[in-house]
Formats: structure tokens, sequence, C-alpha cells
């Protein structure tokens, strides 16, 4: 099974799939993967100063701002491959979505922030969802007061990716309206250790770490404030969106696979149980369910490269068919593998818990079966 | 239910009032699997012996109770939802009716009643790593020198082995024939020179299961229970009750309590929290209806002489809305599932808890019932039986 034959890539796409894939091939192993996820809770990452000499940390920022301008298309392959190796490196929360942000903010902002983040000095995570209203796209409670200064946030965030580890923090709070008002949310860039900011650390089910983060009197200059514009959310969430679906289709991808060469190779009653049709036609099953995810991703990264004025309607189809597909590939993956697949030192798990985690984040499947059914009516009007 | 019901309800639960402590009762929400804390399984274990109520599916005269099928049901009941722990089920529900059916008069005399007050945990050696599906091609051999059987072999999916001191096994004692002919049920001390265990760290994080291992261990031949080559029979009879004994109804009841607390404290949209949003209120109905046919399909089951292939009907409907269930609590769940607090499953936790307090065991126990449908006969073997037996395809 191929990778993605259907996509034209440039010569320069090329080279990043080649070499993303045989770096992570050649190093991250499944075995150094695991000591990360189980070691301590604020330890480094020991690849991520890898990830920045291979230039991979500024890839989607503009060459304006020292990065290389790279589209939809390089963070599909990226995240592919972190998909399929599972990578625990916070390239989403750093790169795609406090650096998203910061890259949209006044040029002060920039120069303290972005040149550290594609060095790998700088990490950063972004604090949107509140306790018990995950699920609520604009529920927020956080609120932001205009001070003689600047502002004042005063609220908590909850399970805050990559919190324990980052410097600069993305904050969604509440400038103006009702808590689940879609308007008055302004995104605001804190340095994680400004006073006032109290976080409760953890290692999270697929190895990685998180916060829950309060924020209390915690008082920022006005240009923290990079955006109050509905928009800018839904474009960092859409951005977060996006990555984590093409993640999940490498770790589908890579359960597919692993599915596949089991059942060849585990015999039970005198054969490969590969050989048995009920087994086959499940791994069929799983097999379409990834392709008609990967043809939605294909159709999501064009029509985002080109601004297409159906690309949220992709998205929302994409994200819901991805949410679809993994829960049945990741069923089939454990059910075929059996009692092996549910221990630590296989990678199958593994997979299927970071793609549980998937499915809760940037909206869930019930949320973009909704907003494609809005986003219809909307095309159809116009 | 009969005014006798009634009274035997209340009888039950004054004893969960008196006798299951606040602890205990932790250590039963806290479950997110089918085992609870072992140390509190096995000081309930000991509380309901005392009470004469360890094993009430046995007979009266090894130990159980004259219990109807209403009673014990009652009882599985009032227990599960009443929060008690699950206490170790390998020994009294699988071993103990083995022994009641196959033993000699002295294994009953020296095994039902230690098993019965606790004193000996059972683990179970039957998977192999080259035999799971395909249970007759075990390999672990058994070879007779005089008083002894020399056992030679490996076990997988051993669960609490580690904690057990007594293990249950199928040996291979003969190649002739078919697989099945040449399999010996055997008794032995986990202590036995030559044999050696290792544990397996569940995707949960921790170990429930192990892998078990004979070198040259000496078992006495008077472990064997039933005779030499008829074990499968033996094992048959046993899977029986794995399969049949479950009340699956029981378990729905607790996760759809879950499903609720969930789904009653997250919002999906606009304010509405999930059991009130349409369409996962109505994915929720969906699965009661289900558990509702599942419930009387058991009840048919218990009513039933030859209740045949409706086990594996029960096997397979239970475990696979029991994933459904559990799904929809992880779902309810949103951000919630990500930390990962296994201190806070410990009973004597007194920190702060991430998320609400039913976030520590929800995506343990939606991940760990994915292995329902692998255990004690897979979901495929289950349906070859159906097909087989039931419909008659070959």
């Amino acid at each position: 099974m191929q990778a993605d034959t259907t996509r034209n890539l440039n010569d320069e796409q090329q080279m990043l799939a080649d070499s993303v894939s045989k770096y992570l091939t050649d190093t991250y192993s499944f075995d150094a993967r695991r000591s990360t996820a189980n070691g301590d809770l604020l330890a480094p990452h020991p690849q991520w100063q890898q990830f920045a000499n291979m230039g991979w940390l500024g890839l989607p920022f503009d060459d304006c701002d020292g990065g290389f301008s790279g589209g939809p298309t390089e963070i599909s392959l990226l995240f592919q491959a972190f998909g399929k190796h599972l990578v625990l490196e916070p390239y989403l929360e750093t790169v795609v979505l406090a650096g998203g942000v910061i890259a949209r903010g006044q040029a002060v902002l920039k120069q303290r922030y972005l040149d550290g983040i594609m060095s790998g000095d700088i990490q950063g995570a972004f604090g949107h969802g509140e306790a018990g209203h995950s699920a609520e796209r604009y529920y927020v409670s956080t609120s932001a007061l205009k001070t003689d200064h600047g502002w004042q946030l005063n609220g908590t965030k909850a399970v805050v990716a990559n919190g324990p580890l980052a410097d600069v923090l993305v904050i969604s709070a509440r400038i103006e309206g009702d808590v689940r008002s879609s308007q008055g949310i302004g995104l605001f860039v804190i340095d994680r250790h400004a006073a006032g900011i109290a976080a409760t650390d953890y290692v999270t089910v697929d190895g990685r770490r998180a916060s829950e983060i309060s924020l209390n009197h915690v008082e920022i200059a006005a240009d923290a404030l990079v955006s109050t514009a509905t928009d800018e959310l839904n474009r960092v969430l859409d951005r977060g969106c996006f990555a984590v679906c093409a993640e999940a289709i490498g770790a589908m991808q890579a359960l597919l696979s692993a599915t596949v060469e089991y059942c060849q190779q585990r015999r039970q009653f005198g054969q490969p149980i590969g050989s048995f049709q009920a087994l086959q036609h499940r791994m069929v099953d799983m097999y379409i369910a990834l392709e008609l995810a990967r043809s939605l991703l294909g159709a999501t990264t064009d029509a985002l490269t080109n601004n297409d004025e159906n690309s949220g309607l992709l998205l929302s189809a994409l994200k819901y068919r991805v949410d679809k597909s993994a829960r049945l590939i990741s069923y089939g993956a454990l059910q075929l593998h059996g009692g092996i697949a549910m221990t630590d030192e296989l990678n199958i798990g593994h997979y299927f818990k970071r793609l549980t985690l998937v499915e809760k984040q940037f909206g869930t499947a019930q949320y973009h079966l909704q907003r494609f059914k809005e986003l219809q009516l909307q095309l159809q009007k116009n | 239910m009969t005014e006798e019901e009634i009274t035997f309800q209340t009888e039950v639960r004054q004893f969960l009032v008196e006798y299951l402590s606040a602890d205990l009762k932790r250590s039963g929400r806290n479950m997110t699997s089918v085992f609870a804390d072992y140390d509190c399984a096995l000081r309930w274990h000991k509380i309901l012996h005392k009470q004469g109520w360890a094993a009430p599916e046995w007979p009266e005269e090894h130990g159980g109770t004259n219990w109807t099928q209403n009673q014990r049901q009652i009882f599985q009941r009032e227990l599960k939802l009443g929060g008690a722990p699950a206490i170790m089920a390998l020994g009294i529900q699988m071993l103990g009716p083995i022994i009641i059916k196959y033993g000699t008069e002295e294994q009953k005399h020296h095994y039902l009643p230690r098993m019965l007050a606790g004193d000996d945990i059972w683990c179970q050696g039957y998977s192999e790593p080259g035999a799971g599906s395909d249970l007759a091609s075990l390999a672990t051999r058994a070879e007779r020198d005089g008083d002894h059987y020399v056992v030679n072999g490996s076990k997988i999916w051993t669960s609490f082995a580690h904690r057990a001191n007594k293990i249950f096994c199928l040996v291979r004692t003969s190649t002739e024939g078919r697989p099945q002919a040449g399999i010996s049920f055997l008794l032995a001390d986990m202590d036995t020179q030559g044999i050696s265990l290792s544990e397996i760290i569940g995707l949960d994080g921790t170990v429930e299961q192990c892998q078990v291992f004979f070198s040259d261990a000496r078992i006495p031949v008077t472990n064997l229970i039933g005779e030499e080559n008829q074990g499968w029979n033996v094992a048959k009879y046993l899977l029986e009750f794995e399969r049949g004994g479950h009340n699956y109804s029981i378990d729905h009841q607790k996760l759809f309590a879950k499903v609720r607390a969930i789904a009653g404290q997250q919002y999906a949209h606009n304010g509405i929290c999930y059991l009130e949003e349409p369409a996962f209120s109505a994915d929720l109905a969906e699965l009661e209806i289900d558990a509702l046919a599942l419930e009387y399909t058991e009840q048919r089951i218990k009513a039933s002489d030859a209740p045949g292939s409706l086990t594996s009907v029960a096997k397979l409907a239970g475990t696979e809305l029991s994933q459904k269930i559990s799904a929809l609590s992880s779902d309810a769940l949103g951000a919630h599932n990500a930390p990962l607090q296994h201190a806070a499953l410990e009973v004597d936790y007194s920190g702060k808890v991430v998320g609400p307090e039913n976030a520590i065991t929800t995506f343990a126990e939606y991940v760990n019932m994915r292995a329902a449908t692998i255990y004690g006969g897979s979901a495929e073997i289950q349906r070859n039986i159906i097909s087989r037996a039931v419909l008659g395809l070959r």
C-alpha cells in the first residue's frame, strides 16, 4: 500500500515528504517514543531541536517572517508522517496554533516569539476550551477586561495541550457578549510565566503533556491582543483541525498496514488468520474507510490552498469522515490483533488512544455534521 | 417482584449499608475493567464469606445458597449498582463449578472451602502465545514422571497471575487423535519450582494480565481434574459458565448510569447538555432498546434448561453493547478524556481530580472495553458457534 499516490506534489514537496519520512523512519522508533511518553512530566522532547534543524518548525510561516511559506500541502505531508510515527513533539501546539496566531499579530509580538519558535527555543500552547464545554466551539467564560495599560484576564482553560512545556500561551478570552457568543472573543498572547497564571500539569493518555490553566488577574500589555474577529478564531481552530485530520490519516494508514501484515503472519486453525473471509472483509472495510477519508483530505488541501469558498464545507466533511473512519479502523485493528493489541508494548493501542483524543479536538463529528449542514445551506443561497 | 423478593432485596441493601464501607465503595466505583482493586476485592470477598454470600451460585452443601434465579439476579444487581467491588471471579465463578462437577471428594474437600474463604486466589492458564482463538492447538506439555507431571510451556493473558497463589490450566498430555483429545485439566501452586511469570502492562498503563512460564515444573498427578486427556470437556463446561453465567444487563445498567451522569454535566452546543441533545439522546435511547432486548434474552436463558447458543448471543450482544455504551461516556466527556490519572484511582487518594470526578475512569474503561470481544471466546468465535450450531452452516 502506497502512501498518497493520487496527489501531485512539486519537487520541493516531494523532497519534504521523502526527508520527513526517512528521518522519522530512521530515528523515531516506537521504543524511543515510549520512553519519552513515560518519562518525566517536564522532560523536554529529545527530537525537538532536530525538528528545528530540519527546518520543519519554520515551514508554515511567511518567508518575510523567516519561514518557508508552506501551505496546506506541506502541513498535510508533515502531519501524515507524524501520525504514522505517533510523534509526540508539540508541533501542533507550538507552530500551528500558538505560532499561527502570533504570526497574525503586531510586529512586536512576532519579533518577540517567531524566531524562537522557528529555532526550537520557544514552545507554545493554545488555551481555548473550558471545563464542561469542550464541545462548544465559542464557549468562553474567561474574561478580558480593558485596563489603562492593556488587559486583565481571569478564568480557567481546560486540557491545554503542551501547557507544561510552553513558554508562550495563546489564550482566548471574552471581551464582550454572552459566554456562548461567537462574537467578542479575543486571542491574547501571554508569557507562560506571567504573574497570576497557575497550572496543574499532567501526562495525557496518549503520552503527551497538558495543563489546566487558571488566570487570576493576569495583567498584559495592549499589544498582546492579536484579534477580536470570529474569523481569526475560526482560522486557528480550522488549521488545527486540518492538521489533526492529516495526522489521523497517517495513523489510520499505519493501523491498516500493521493489521494486514499481522493477519498474514498470525496462524490459527492451521492457516494464516488473514485467509478467513470474515476477517478479509473487515480489513476491506477498513481500507475503504481510509481511502474515503484520504480523498477528502486531498480535496480539502486543494480547497484551502486555493481559498475556495467551499473549503469550510470540505473541512467539516473531512473531520466528520476522519472521526468515523478512525473508530472503524481502530476497532478493527484491535479486534484482529486480539489480546496483544491491548498491551502497552505494541503500538496498535497507542494509535487507538491518539485517534480517540483527535476525535475530541477542534469539533466532534457531531459538531462538524451540524456545521456541514449550515455551510451547505449558505453555499446554496449564494 | 414478589413479597419475598422485596424482603430479600431489603436484606441485601441493609447488608450493604452495614458492610460496604466508603473505601470499598470507592474501589467499586473506580473499576475500569472487570477487576477491582485487588486488596479491596479480597476484603470484600471475606466480608461476603462471613455472611455466607461468597458463592451464591454454588449448591448449598458446598457453601452456596438455595436462592432462586431471581434472588441471585437481585443480589448481583444490588451489589454492582450499589458500588461493591467485583471479587476475583476465576475461582468461585469458574473453577468452583468445575470442581463440584468433576472433582474427587478429596479435591472438593480440599479446594472448595479455601476458595470460598478467599484463602486461595486462582488464575486461569488457557491461552498461549500460539493458541488464542484456536485454543485446542495449545502446546504446553505435561509429561508423566511417576507421581508427577513435568510441565513445559507458556500461558498468556493470565489475569492476576501476579497476585494469585494457584493456577488452573489446560495442558497437553497426548498428541494423538484430534487436538482436543489430548488435553488435560491441571491445578498448580504458583510457587511451584519452575513456574515464573512476567507482568504485561495494559493499554491503560496498569497490570492485570501476565504471561506464565513453565519450565520443568513438577506438578502432582493428584492435581488432575477429571480424567487424563478429558480436559477439553471440562474446559467446555467452564466456558459455558464464563459465557452464560454473566449478567450483561446489570453491567449495562451501571454503564448507562455513568453515561447519564457525564452527559448531564457536559455541554454539546448552545448550552444544551448531551443528555438533552437530540442526536446524543437518540443514540442513547437506541442503546437502551438494545439493552432491554438483551435483558429479556438473558431471562430466556435463565428460564431454559438448554440455553445452547443463546449464551453466545448474549455474550456477543452483551459485550458489543457494553463497548457502545462506554463509547458514549467517552464521547460526552470530551476533552477531559485526556488526563492520565492513575493515582486518583487509588482508594486512599485524597488529592484533586482533573475534570469531573468520573473523568478518572471513563477513558480507561472505554479502552479496556475493547477487550470484551476478545477474551472468553472472541466475537469471531462466538459467530462461528452460532453459525454452525444454530444455523447449521458449514
